[in-house]
């Protein structure tokens, strides 16, 4: 398989706003934590934090962006260190370069200061399309002119080593030639008085992985790296800084928010990313830990390595006295300062250390020391839900680069549906019956029919769950049924907005309480993949875990990433998953930049309602794929593709020829096409024009009229055309035009929002 | 005495959010972890934030939490001893 190499770095965060800076800071031994002096929160002087010094504005001058545009301080972190990155790549084409990057909480930073203004006068609104996880992604693709897949990964604290995973494999899969991957994170007071509540920030300087330790010093930043085909970067003479040469994720399986006490998930992500690499525990010259300077983090991270290492702990150290924790951006932070490390033959001390932890009696290097013939460098991020990642990079020198023969079969092999299930306003989950009748009601959206949540879920669990994490479980367990499986290789999740419920809850509370006697529950569970974490909790699966969280692109990311798991063989059987839940409140919101219809609305009448907007919905479809045929199966994945901002109608058209044409197919072989109509004219024009041209002589189904809009609702597309190539039947109820009489055997899914995010899925029988 | 714990049974109940129970399916000196009635970590983060909210009571270290809220008895204990 291909091998990827890192050809360039970019990083800001509290010790230097670029690599030279950071470099010397490292070297220096000069920590960046301090008193808060830029976030504006009740708690200055409470708590040290690694604060980048630069006011919003001082950024946005810094990133040489248009101020005018409504910028959140993630966004403007991650758009700094990713042009460094770029620049130092030396990459001029970029009109396929991807985009893989990751945020714990999105535009929170903005947000957080206008919320209450959303709900009223909305002043601000031009902020509120900027909260999503993915906007910073979307900022950072235009600003450098990115023209090839973008996505972004929201897993907690482990989300930007998993971004570096995923754009690794996309370049290994053939998806990309390269790829910028990283994340960006800016402190906020959301997540400050988050931590806070949880009882684990220090007030003094954190100790890592030292006896004494209290608990962690928040921080900021962004990192990003640039990875290439190592062929080519070679073959051009690229500055090369190492190889991506493992990776791996896995789920601790045990508590929300603490890790097991032998460390199972961290062991299992270590070895896992030794096995990825091919190399002996031995092979190991350097871990940068997780290290965050928590009780239950350290401890269970030093058992974990002496589970892998025994007798032998190579050197290890946490630069997370030097940064803070980064959130999202820890990952990739610290994966910079191991390929610091890598490329110039040190270890980076772990300051503020001085006795090793009791239970453990392992002492990290807390000196700068040299180290000569440094060939492989771990590094560990570990997150919420259990979401434990680890990644190695390997140095290349002259004699260890065997180039591989070109293997040019990048095509993705056809996967299997098995399994599914849909939670949604409609009858979905339990009745038989498909769509002879609708369901239908006069309100402002659709919000779905609740299950019996008691017998799906111990109603001793059940009390600290949110809409949109019980309706997710029930979908999940419903499909696993269907699919009659044990236990899933992987779970992929994907959601636009994830935990709307519980973000909602602890945001208005530390408004109104003015940052006090806040709990812990709403923070733990606002977590965006709270819904993945929760489903691997209750069937204790240890596997590959990721939630992807680019609004319509979100549940698109976790098929395709389901599709290439099964491609590397690393998997048999996947549980994928999209949803979102509707609140009062993430409504209202939505109406005032008219997303959302504001007045009540019959769901049957939406297509021709003279109201702007959509009528949004909500909903959970769950599936098993494989890559093996069952007496079960649905149908047949061909393929999913995602665009961004097309620049006119016709270049849509010809993305959607070029994806059926790369599966060997033309449009005169689709016997359906389910379009996403959503009622909104402005928009719905873009179907229309491709009804009444490319598609004119195919049958056309819709379906928002039945779950609403929402980001994930291509998943509720995909159970539809699931059930329609098994039943060979599409209800009338869905048709808009035609009426297929013969064998359906191809169904292409089109959906879009709002002109910017698009995707096609086409499933066969 | 009887009368905190009664107070402390609905105030549990509400801010756990423990749907099922009724404040006399607690026995005051039955476990309030693991066994018993099953609350966890996330739980004892809650019950600080309540001696605070309610009983003007600050505690500092995590790790005392599981002294006091042992049960129901030694909650009520310590919220007579602490407050002023």
């Amino acid at each position: 398989m291909t091998r990827v190499v890192v050809t360039g770095i970019g990083i800001i965060s509290s010790i230097g706003n670029n690599l030279q800076e950071t470099y010397k800071s490292l070297i220096e031994k000069r920590s960046g934590i301090s008193n808060i002096e830029i976030l504006d929160t009740r708690h200055k002087g409470d708590f040290l934090v690694g604060e980048v010094k630069l006011s919003h504005e001082q950024l946005i001058g810094i990133a040489n962006v248009n101020p005018n545009l409504p910028w959140t301080r993630t966004a403007v972190l991650g758009i700094i260190a990713a042009k460094q990155a770029i620049v130092d790549s030396g990459i001029v084409n970029k009109n396929n370069m991807a985009l893989v990057s990751a945020s714990t909480v999105g535009g929170m930073d903005r947000s957080e200061l206008y919320y209450k203004d959303f709900l009223g006068e909305a002043v601000h609104k031009d902020f509120i399309d900027s909260h999503h996880a993915g906007n910073s992604t979307e900022m950072i693709a235009e600003q450098c002119g990115l023209g090839g897949l973008i996505t972004t990964i929201s897993t907690a604290c482990s989300s930007s080593l998993n971004s570096i995973m995923f754009g690794a494999r996309l370049i290994k899969n053939g998806i990309a030639k390269t790829a910028v991957v990283g994340g960006t994170d800016a402190l906020s007071k959301f997540t400050l008085n988050g931590f806070n509540t949880l009882m684990i920030l220090d007030k003094e300087l954190c100790r890592p992985m030292d006896n004494s330790r209290m608990g962690l010093n928040l921080g900021e930043g962004a990192a990003y790296l640039v990875l290439e085909e190592m062929e080519s970067a070679i073959s051009s003479g690229k500055n090369i800084y190492a190889e991506v040469s493992g990776y791996a994720n896995s789920n601790d399986a045990h508590h929300q928010t603490a890790s097991s006490e032998n460390g199972e998930g961290p062991f299992l992500a270590m070895k896992g990313a030794l096995d990825s690499a091919n190399i002996l525990p031995s092979d190991i010259d350097y871990i940068n830990v997780h290290g965050t300077g928590t009780d239950n983090n350290d401890l269970t991270e030093g058992k974990a390595i002496l589970r892998l290492f025994g007798e032998n702990v190579p050197s290890f150290s946490s630069t997370k006295a030097f940064t803070g924790h980064t959130l999202g951006a820890a990952g990739v932070i610290e994966s910079v300062i191991s390929l610091l490390a890598l490329k110039n033959s040190f270890i980076p001390p772990n300051i503020n250390f001085n006795m090793p932890i009791d239970e453990i009696g392992i002492s990290p290097v807390s000196n700068l020391i040299k180290l000569d013939n440094f060939n492989h460098v771990l590094t560990n991020s570990f997150g919420f839900g259990g979401n434990d990642s680890s990644v190695i990079f390997s140095a290349i020198r002259n004699n260890n680069f065997a180039l591989n023969k070109k293997n040019k079969s990048n095509k993705i092999k056809p996967v299997y549906i098995n399994g599914i299930s849909c939670v949604s306003p409609q009858n979905t989950l339990e009745s038989n019956a498909f769509f002879e009748e609708l369901l239908e009601t006069n309100d402002r959206y659709l919000q779905i029919q609740q299950p019996n949540y008691r017998d799906f879920i111990n109603p001793k669990l059940l009390r600290r769950m949110s809409k949109i994490v019980r309706m997710g479980i029930v979908s999940a367990s419903v499909a696993i049924k269907d699919a009659n499986i044990e236990n899933p290789d992987a779970i992929l999740t994907g959601t636009g907005m994830g935990c709307q419920v519980d973000t909602e809850k602890f945001l208005n509370s530390m408004i109104e309480n003015d940052e006090g006697l806040l709990t812990p529950t709403s923070f733990i569970q606002s977590t965006h993949n709270t819904v993945g974490g929760s489903i691997a909790l209750g069937i204790q699966n240890h596997n590959y875990n990721l939630t992807y969280v680019h609004r319509t692109f979100s549940f698109e990311s976790a098929l395709l990433d389901s599709l290439l798991l099964l491609n590397e063989n690393n998997a048999k059987n996947i549980l994928l998953g999209g949803f979102d839940e509707i609140t009062e409140e993430s409504w209202l919101i939505k109406t005032k930049i008219n997303h959302y219809k504001k007045e009540q609305e019959n769901n049957l009448n939406i297509y021709t309602s003279d109201q702007i907007g959509s009528q949004a919905g909500e909903g959970s479809s769950f599936f098993v794929i494989s890559n093996e045929k069952t007496e079960n199966t649905y149908a047949k994945v061909v393929g999913v593709e995602m665009f961004f901002k097309p620049k006119k109608q016709t270049l849509i058209e010809d993305k959607i020829s070029d994806f059926l044409l790369s599966h060997s197919l033309s449009i005169s072989d689709i016997e359906l096409v389910i379009l996403g109509y959503n009622g909104d004219k402005e928009f719905d024009s873009i179907y229309c024009d491709l009804q009444d041209g490319i598609f004119s002589n195919i049958a056309i189904a819709h379906y928002k009229h039945l779950c609403g809009e929402y980001d994930t609702s291509s998943a509720f597309a995909m159970w539809l055309a699931a059930k329609i190539i098994k039943e060979n039947k599409v209800p009338k109820t869905l048709l808009r035009k035609g009426n297929n009489k013969g064998e359906i055997r191809n169904v292409l899914i089109y959906n879009h929002f709002r002109n910017v995010n698009h995707s096609l899925i086409l499933l066969s029988n | 005495m009887e009368e905190l714990i009664e107070k402390l049974k609905v105030q549990i109940i509400e801010q756990l959010n423990l749907e099922d129970m009724e404040p006399d399916d607690i026995n005051p000196e039955e476990p309030l972890f693991g066994e018993g009635l099953g609350l966890d970590s996330i739980d004892a983060l809650e019950l600080i934030v309540l001696l605070e909210k309610e009983y003007g009571i600050k505690i500092q270290n995590p790790k005392d939490g599981q002294k006091i809220f042992f049960s129901l008895k030694t909650m009520a204990e310590f919220i007579q001893e602490n407050q002023k």
